[in-house]
């Protein structure tokens, strides 16, 4: 038996020290039955997470969280209000004028209306004609946002399933999103900005002032008519004036909510000409082209199929097993994710399904087809 | 034993059971998640409890199953943030389940809390492993078993960390 390093007894004497609890368990379990199983909330959602997964649009989501990014950003003018008396406001106002790029981190969270919740970290680079957003997860960029205000366009690039999508912005995006350039925002939002101070504290380790303010306008490019209301709070390097932290509460009017942290900026950046230029693969699929085969896959391997769909049309039924895609044995797709990827094609383009049915193996062959309307 | 995705499964079948079980495995690692951030005992309990009530309200929004601990891990540090940035509650809380802290402002000490602190630093993977080993005392098996790695993965990772560690204790006391 190998002796024990000293870093490991340190570890279990700390794990001691944090001790257990058997109060947590019982207080634990006693609040979800209070709280989450009085509304039946986990069978229900998961009745609507069947239909939501299968039917995601990625692109969609990603767009709202970018267009949050670009509300911060104008949301640093909009403190810019008829109350410039603010020595420090008024200072940052004209920095804000003068900077031409940044790159700061974010972290959104998005809780939906059916209470589930998204959230990811990401790199955010800012310039006045374009923004590009990099969500990460451990380290690698699995997606990536490029709202090219400028161009009136979105692109979207998933590289986990290795797609993407672009959409035009409606004229009202455009008419929410084109008067980037900070003085514009000045003008629009000047006669109505009201703020709070929140006094000075040490923020990210910068010592900053506090500023909090409510305007709908803060969250651009949605129907304003659907926010509840839109907390912002800036916190501002009081030496160099410029902003070190910023924060968003969004509420909607159907209860979900945004919170968005952006933090460690770095200003003036120089970023080469094309890097908001989407950079995407040849063998990526454009999402407008995605086919569907109608089957759920909640419970990898076993399929439950969408009525109406090709799967069922072919054959597919309730129950079966999945033993092969495409002729290749699916052992080593354990979870219900990574099988989706096994799926993806184009519409028309064909997946042969080879499904153990009680003792009988049967294998069809499937045309992908649009999503119905 | 179990691992962390089947769990979740069950729980998401209706097997409240099954949560239970998630809930013994991960408390120590989730106390000290909070304890971390909150360097208080009695609020790192309060903000344990939040975090599992939350990942059972959200468990549906978890994407892949077996990464249940690190975004467990997630909840909680958010959780703890959020109790960071609200008013200290007025009543006071219940001392006795401070029985295992040392000192009795419910802190851990300076060593224990450096060694905390570094243990927060690693990556997720090795962080998760390491809570398992060591807090919650599990063999080498059953973390491989409950993260659903190889064994030889999880014990890479445990020596990957024990070096990890030892470098940042020795940056911090330069």
């Amino acid at each position: 038996m190998t002796a024990k390093e000293p870093i490991e007894e340190k570890l279990e004497n700390l794990g001691r020290a944090i001790g257990s609890d058997d109060s947590l368990l019982e207080n634990v379990m006693s609040r979800i039955d209070t709280e989450a199983a009085e509304s039946h909330k986990i069978q229900n959602l998961k009745n609507k997470l069947i239909l939501r997964r299968f039917i995601m649009n990625r692109f969609t989501k990603l767009t709202a969280a970018a267009v949050i990014i670009i509300a911060v950003i104008l949301g640093l003018n909009i403190i810019g209000g008829p109350d410039m008396a603010s020595v420090a406001l008024a200072d940052v106002a004209k920095k804000i004028e003068q900077i031409k790029t940044c790159v700061f981190e974010k972290t959104t969270i998005v809780f939906s209306k059916d209470n589930s919740t998204n959230a990811f970290d990401s790199l955010v680079y800012y310039t006045e004609a374009a923004v590009r957003e990099d969500i990460y997860d451990n380290k690698k960029i699995t997606n990536q946002v490029y709202v090219k205000s400028s161009e009136g366009i979105v692109v979207g690039i998933d590289h986990k399933r290795k797609m993407f999508g672009k959409m035009d912005l409606t004229d009202e995006d455009i008419e929410e999103l084109s008067p980037i350039s900070p003085k514009n925002i000045v003008d629009r939002i000047l006669s109505k900005g009201k703020y709070k101070k929140l006094g000075r504290k040490i923020v990210d380790g910068v010592l900053s002032e506090g500023f909090e303010f409510n305007d709908k306008r803060a969250m651009l490019s949605m129907d304003k008519d659907k926010i509840e209301n839109v907390t912002m709070r800036l916190w501002v390097d009081v030496n160099t004036n410029l902003p070190v932290r910023i924060e968003v509460d969004g509420v909607l009017i159907d209860n979900s909510k945004a919170n968005v942290v952006m933090c460690n900026p770095e200003w003036d950046v120089e970023l080469e000409s094309d890097f908001f230029e989407p950079k995407i693969p040849a063998d990526y699929m454009n999402s407008e082209q995605r086919g569907f085969i109608g089957v759920n896959l909640e419970n990898w391997p076993m399929l439950k199929v969408v009525s109406g769909m090709a799967a069922e049309k072919a054959g597919i039924k309730d129950g079966d097993v999945v033993l092969k895609v495409n002729g290749n044995s699916i052992s080593h797709i354990k979870s219900s994710a990574d099988a989706l990827n096994l799926f993806l094609g184009k519409v028309g383009e064909k997946l042969v399904l080879t499904v153990k049915r009680g003792e009988q193996i049967v294998t069809f062959e499937i045309e992908r087809m649009p999503l119905p309307k | 034993m179990q691992s962390d995705a089947e769990l979740v499964k069950a729980v998401l079948d209706g097997d409240k059971a099954a949560f239970a079980v998630l809930v013994k495995r991960y408390e120590r690692s989730v106390r000290a998640t909070a304890l971390n951030v909150l360097s208080d005992y009695h609020k790192a309990q309060d903000t344990a409890q939040d975090a599992f009530v939350q990942a059972y309200e959200n468990l549906l929004a978890l994407r892949k199953a077996e990464a249940f601990g690190p975004w467990l891990m997630k909840i909680t540090h958010r959780c703890a943030l959020d109790s960071l940035r609200r008013k200290p509650k007025a009543a006071p809380l219940d001392t006795a389940v401070n029985a295992a802290i040392e000192n009795p402002d419910g802190r851990l000490n300076e060593s224990k809390q450096r060694l905390l602190a570094a243990v927060m630093k690693l990556p997720k993977a090795e962080r998760q492993v390491v809570m398992l080993r060591y807090f919650s005392s599990r063999s080498v098996k059953d973390v491989a078993d409950i993260a659903g790695r190889s064994l030889g993965t999880v014990t890479k990772q445990l020596s990957r960390a024990h070096k990890r560690l030892r470098n940042i204790l020795k940056e911090a006391e330069l």
